[in-house]
């Protein structure tokens, strides 16, 4: 059996700058694997077009007013957005101490990802971080892309709701020879904390967070690390969502 | 018939001029015989004082216990509190604890006697609990589980909402985009969104439709976005309250552990009280993870924050220690007084808490007695003005001086004050008492018992067996070698040389304790393991020869001719006079040098210092009152026609006290008579108007001062020094002094008038006025008359040949 080196975190900060919560447990795991941190800001092409519409306007969360979408606003927005993205990654990454590098790019991110992804890469999933986000257009294609590849996938909760720090690294394994039992020991041994593994069928009945909660019991964990599987519904966003906890999907053996 | 003059006096005994200890009061071998004598001894003014005062609680009742031997004073004093304060209910505790209405205002709360330290602890292990507990209860499975629910079902409401806008735009073939900053809505066709240029090819039908749709959901989009804020509210109250129940419950068990061990302490259960009701509406604190990226002044924070929840013990009593308190303040500054506030810098602010709240003084000695040296804390600023309005308010307010000048800005606290029950006890010189009696009038308000120490107790067989208890006493405490008898036996004889008084024994314990460590040196230099009378008398003369520098110098001038004092042979209007120096607490004689020169006129003698301003009050009386004795003894019935003058040679200082008047009256006497005065005998004494000479004071001081002159210059058996017949008692001279008095070289004449002491200076008889008012011829007093009358003609002729001219020119 192939023992997986993880070489590389590769973060979509499109939407948004991360939680610093979140940045923090990914940038943690990237040192933690001796891993780069590669942050990628895209500017979405499409709304570059859009400034072409006279009609077309944008309303801001914030002060819920209304605005015109001129060329002009949309690129100084960009700017401060990847600005902010890259100041937050920054200050959390050299704080732990991880390897970062932080790139802008005009879109291309499907051909891109095709291109640069490969077995040594994680691709790090942040969940919505506002309730509108996860129905604009677009919004799921770093998810597709993310499973479609060949990478591992880390699956972040909107926001981290319970303390990781000193909780073990469960691994939900389907029989012995199971890769996620491999890939969660040795991150558990890494980070010093105590490994628990799930077997399917025997210590939990399946993927969906009630058994999962059921087989942990009152235990608290860091990480969960599970091989994907078919049900693209039990990706491990879900799981991610339910247990307030990273999810680290592998590829089968 | 002229009547007999008084005889002159004889030299004083040797045995009157020293007391030496009476050997029955010396009836053991050395000091460790000899019971230690603790406490209040032999001040039964100063004792009844002292019970009034701590018996009295009323306001006001406190005391100033005066005495020059302030230390002793304040020994026994403290001894005597000591007791009184055995079996007195002690006062309570007090504790500082955060104010969660007003921050600025912490709470004092009172606890009975040793309960502080325990509620401190009871909440301080409560946090440590709760720090524990809460976290694992917030990240427990069930309180995820209901928070997850709670915000997945308000999430997926609002999603819902985003989910059926993003629905129709489909459905119109619009879609819905995210931009840096918000949303927005384009036209779309085959799932894409329509770039500029297709939407240009578009006809205008579909261009307007798509414009129309865009716009009736932009409204739609507007919609949503404003019941966002409601959703998300609602969520943020549904999550507290699920927050404050989880803590409620999860705290239950601790708060009821610690409100059991306080169950009969109401202010305590209130402040639990207060304290979890914080906790609820503050769960974050405990439940904020540890986070190694944060920055460290927001982890002080955070801990400073968790800090409100301690308990400041700012006084306690421990379980042994339930009597009234007795406590002493050798610093009495503003803060050491009444408290203070302290802060911690942090990026370049102050910053402070209840916490940072410090016990005074008087917060220490509340409920008991607190002893304060009046010279400490009047040399204090604001100290003494804060002890009177603490005293006049009957509560402890921590002043913050700084603050009060204007001097800082710092955001302070205003610490509920405490009521004060106490007892203050000043100390201090009489000097001091009498100047603030008259310059403070709050001084007679607050301090209303006046313990006077007697600075000396009576010579008695019983008083020497007393002080030679408390010598054994300080010989114990001090841990020095014993005294054999003789050299307790010479202490004591030191003891009253302190007082100038045969008959007194000084109470200045911190002299005596300072003779005998250096006793104790000495005997040890001299490789004996108890001291003797020789350790005593060596000690003694060590103490002089330190300190007579001055001395030394002052005599080395008179024998040197530079300063002029005779000691032999004889001179008319010329005396020695004595005064005393003290320098720096070695007081020691002086002679000086006193002439006077007459001349006819109209009565008036001219006193040189005064006239130059080098004599003060009490000299210029003296000289008066020889105006009087003139007046009185020769002036009876002619007006005295005579002018005088008088100075004290080579004196370039102040003078001042009347101890040199029966000095000048000789000098003067001499200078009106024309008879000579002896210059080998000098001369102290004040006088009245009725010739009769009078006590004065350092007596001793001044003998041995003349006696190391004359000793320099070969002492003649005919020097001595006239002193007052009542200030023989006081008599407590060197050895050596003694020695050549007893060997017939030296003497000491006890005088009780100015005609003993005439006839003495002079070796005339003084005369006595006959039944025919005229003085025997030969007499003192004859020549003194015989000369007045002189001038008193002399005086008329100068007044009659003018007149006897006026006569002739008109004749």
């Amino acid at each position: 059996m192939s023992v997986v080196v993880f070489r590389r975190l590769l973060l979509d900060l499109s939407q948004g700058a991360a939680d610093p919560v979140l940045l923090r447990e990914v940038a943690a795991l990237a040192r933690l694997l001796d891993a780069e941190l590669h942050a990628l800001f895209f500017e979405d092409d499409t709304l570059h077009g859009l400034t072409g519409l006279s009609f077309v306007r944008e309303i801001s969360v914030l002060s819920r007013q209304w605005r015109p979408l001129d060329t002009g606003t949309l690129e100084a927005g960009l700017r401060a957005a990847a600005e902010r993205a890259r100041r937050g990654l920054m200050e959390v990454a050299d704080a732990i101490g991880a390897r970062r590098r932080f790139e802008v790019r005009r879109d291309g991110r499907a051909a891109y990802l095709q291109a640069v992804c490969g077995t040594a890469d994680i691709m790090v999933v942040p969940g919505p971080r506002h309730a509108g986000d996860a129905s604009t257009h677009g919004f799921g294609h770093w998810r597709e892309t993310a499973r479609a590849s060949v990478a591992a996938v880390l699956f972040l909760p909107p926001a981290v709701t319970r303390g990781t720090a000193g909780g073990s690294v469960v691994a939900i394994v389907t029989g012995p020879d199971d890769p996620a039992q491999e890939v969660a020991a040795r991150i558990a041994a890494l980070a010093r904390v105590g490994l628990r593994v799930l077997t399917m069928g025997e210590t939990v009945p399946g993927f969906a967070p009630p058994d999962i909660a059921q087989g942990l019991g009152r235990e608290r964990e860091s990480l969960i690390v599970m091989t994907r599987c078919d049900d693209p519904e039990q990706d491990g966003a879900a799981l991610a969502l339910a247990r307030g906890v990273p999810v680290l999907v592998i590829e089968p053996a | 018939m002229p009547t007999a003059s008084p005889e002159p006096p004889q030299p004083l005994p040797p045995g009157r001029l020293y007391r030496v200890t009476d050997p029955t009061a010396l009836d053991f071998a050395t000091t460790d015989d000899l019971a230690a004598l603790p406490g209040l001894i032999h001040q039964p003014r100063a004792r009844e004082a002292i019970g009034l005062g701590t018996c009295v609680s009323q306001p006001g009742f406190n005391i100033f216990a005066m005495g020059d031997a302030a230390g002793r004073v304040r020994e026994a004093v403290r001894l005597m509190l000591d007791e009184a304060a055995l079996g007195q209910p002690g006062p309570p505790d007090w504790v500082y604890v955060h104010n969660f209405t007003d921050p600025q205002r912490p709470r004092a709360l009172p606890l009975p006697a040793g309960r502080a330290v325990p509620f401190q602890k009871a909440v301080h292990d409560l946090v440590i609990e709760l720090k524990a507990a809460l976290p694992a209860v917030f990240e427990s499975e069930d309180y995820q589980k209901h928070r997850g629910a709670i915000e997945q079902a308000i999430q997926a409401r609002g999603g819902a909402a985003f989910a059926a806008l993003g629905e129709k735009a489909r459905g119109q073939n619009i879609a819905l985009l995210r931009t840096p900053s918000g949303f927005t809505l384009a036209p779309m066709r085959d799932g894409k969104v329509v770039p500029p240029e297709a939407y240009s090819a578009w006809t205008q039908e579909e261009q307007s439709t798509a414009r129309e749709a865009v716009e009736a959901l932009e409204k739609d989009l507007e919609d949503v976005l404003r019941g966002m804020p409601r959703l998300e509210k609602e969520q943020r109250d549904a999550v507290l309250a699920l927050e404050r129940d989880t803590a409620r419950l999860a705290m239950e068990t601790a708060i009821a552990a610690a409100r059991a061990a306080f169950a009969d302490l109401p202010d305590a259960l209130a402040h639990i009280a207060a304290i979890t009701a914080d906790l609820v509406e503050n769960i974050a604190l405990f439940t904020a993870r540890p986070d190694a990226a944060a920055e460290p002044p927001a982890s002080v924070r955070l801990a400073m924050a968790m800090e409100r929840y301690e308990v400041n013990v700012l006084v306690s009593r421990s379980e042994d220690d339930r009597d009234a308190p007795v406590v002493e303040e050798l610093l009495p500054t503003l803060g050491n007084l009444v408290g203070r506030v302290e802060y911690l810098q942090m990026q370049g602010a102050l910053v402070t808490n209840f916490r940072l709240i410090k016990a005074g003084a008087l917060h220490r000695a509340n409920g008991g007695t607190l002893l304060l040296d009046a010279r400490s804390l009047l040399s204090e600023p604001y100290s003494w003005a804060a002890l009177k309005r603490a005293l006049t308010r009957r509560e402890i307010v921590i002043e913050d001086v700084v603050r009060f000048m204007g001097m800082a800005t710092t955001v302070s606290l205003e610490p509920d004050p405490i009521p004060l029950h106490i007892k203050i006890v000043l100390f201090g010189e009489r000097s001091l008492y009498y100047m603030l009696s008259g310059a403070d009038p709050d001084l007679a308000r607050h301090f209303k018992v006046l313990a006077d120490f007697d600075d000396a107790v009576e010579r008695t067989i019983d008083g020497e067996r007393l002080l030679a208890r408390m010598i054994a006493t300080m010989v114990k405490q001090e841990s020095l070698r014993p005294l054999d008898r003789e050299a307790v036996g010479r202490v004591i004889e030191h003891a009253a040389r302190i007082t100038d008084d045969q008959d007194r024994l000084t109470l200045r314990v911190d002299l005596i304790r300072d003779l005998l460590t250096e006793v104790d040196h000495w005997a040890g230099a001299a490789g004996r393991q108890r001291a003797t009378r020789a350790d005593v008398e060596h000690a003694i003369g060590q103490q002089i020869i330190r300190a007579s520098r001055v001395r030394d110098l002052g005599q080395e001038m008179i024998v040197r001719d530079i300063m002029l004092i005779d000691t032999a042979g004889a001179a008319v209007g010329q005396v020695n006079g004595l005064s005393v120096m003290a320098l720096g607490g070695f007081a020691f004689g002086k002679p000086t040098r006193i002439t006077c020169s007459v001349r006819p006129g109209n009565g008036r003698i001219v006193d040189i210092e005064r006239e130059v301003e080098l004599g003060g009050p009490l000299h210029s009386k003296g000289v008066l009152i020889l105006s009087g004795y003139l007046t009185a003894r020769y002036g009876q019935d002619t007006p005295l026609s005579l002018n005088a003058s008088l100075v004290f040679e080579q004196s370039y200082g102040g003078v001042d006290g009347d101890s040199a008047s029966s000095t000048e009256l000789y000098a003067l006497l001499s200078a009106i008579s024309g008879i000579p005065l002896r210059q080998e005998i000098a001369v102290t004494g004040s006088v009245n108007q009725h010739g009769t000479v009078q006590a004065i004071g350092g007596a001793n001081d001044k003998i041995e001062g003349y006696f190391d002159i004359c000793a320099a210059r070969g002492l003649t058996g005919t020097q001595g020094v006239m002193i007052p017949a009542s200030n023989a008692r006081h008599l407590m001279l060197r050895a050596d002094v003694v020695a050549a008095c007893e060997a017939g070289r030296f003497s000491v004449w006890p005088i009780a008038t100015i005609d003993q002491g005439i006839a003495l200076l002079t070796g005339h008889p003084a005369g006595e006025r006959g039944a025919d008012g005229v003085y025997p011829p030969g007499s003192v007093n004859r020549a003194v008359m015989d000369r007045l009358e002189k001038f008193a003609r002399s005086i008329k002729d100068s007044q009659r040949k003018p007149e006897d001219g006026h006569e002739a020119g008109r004749s």
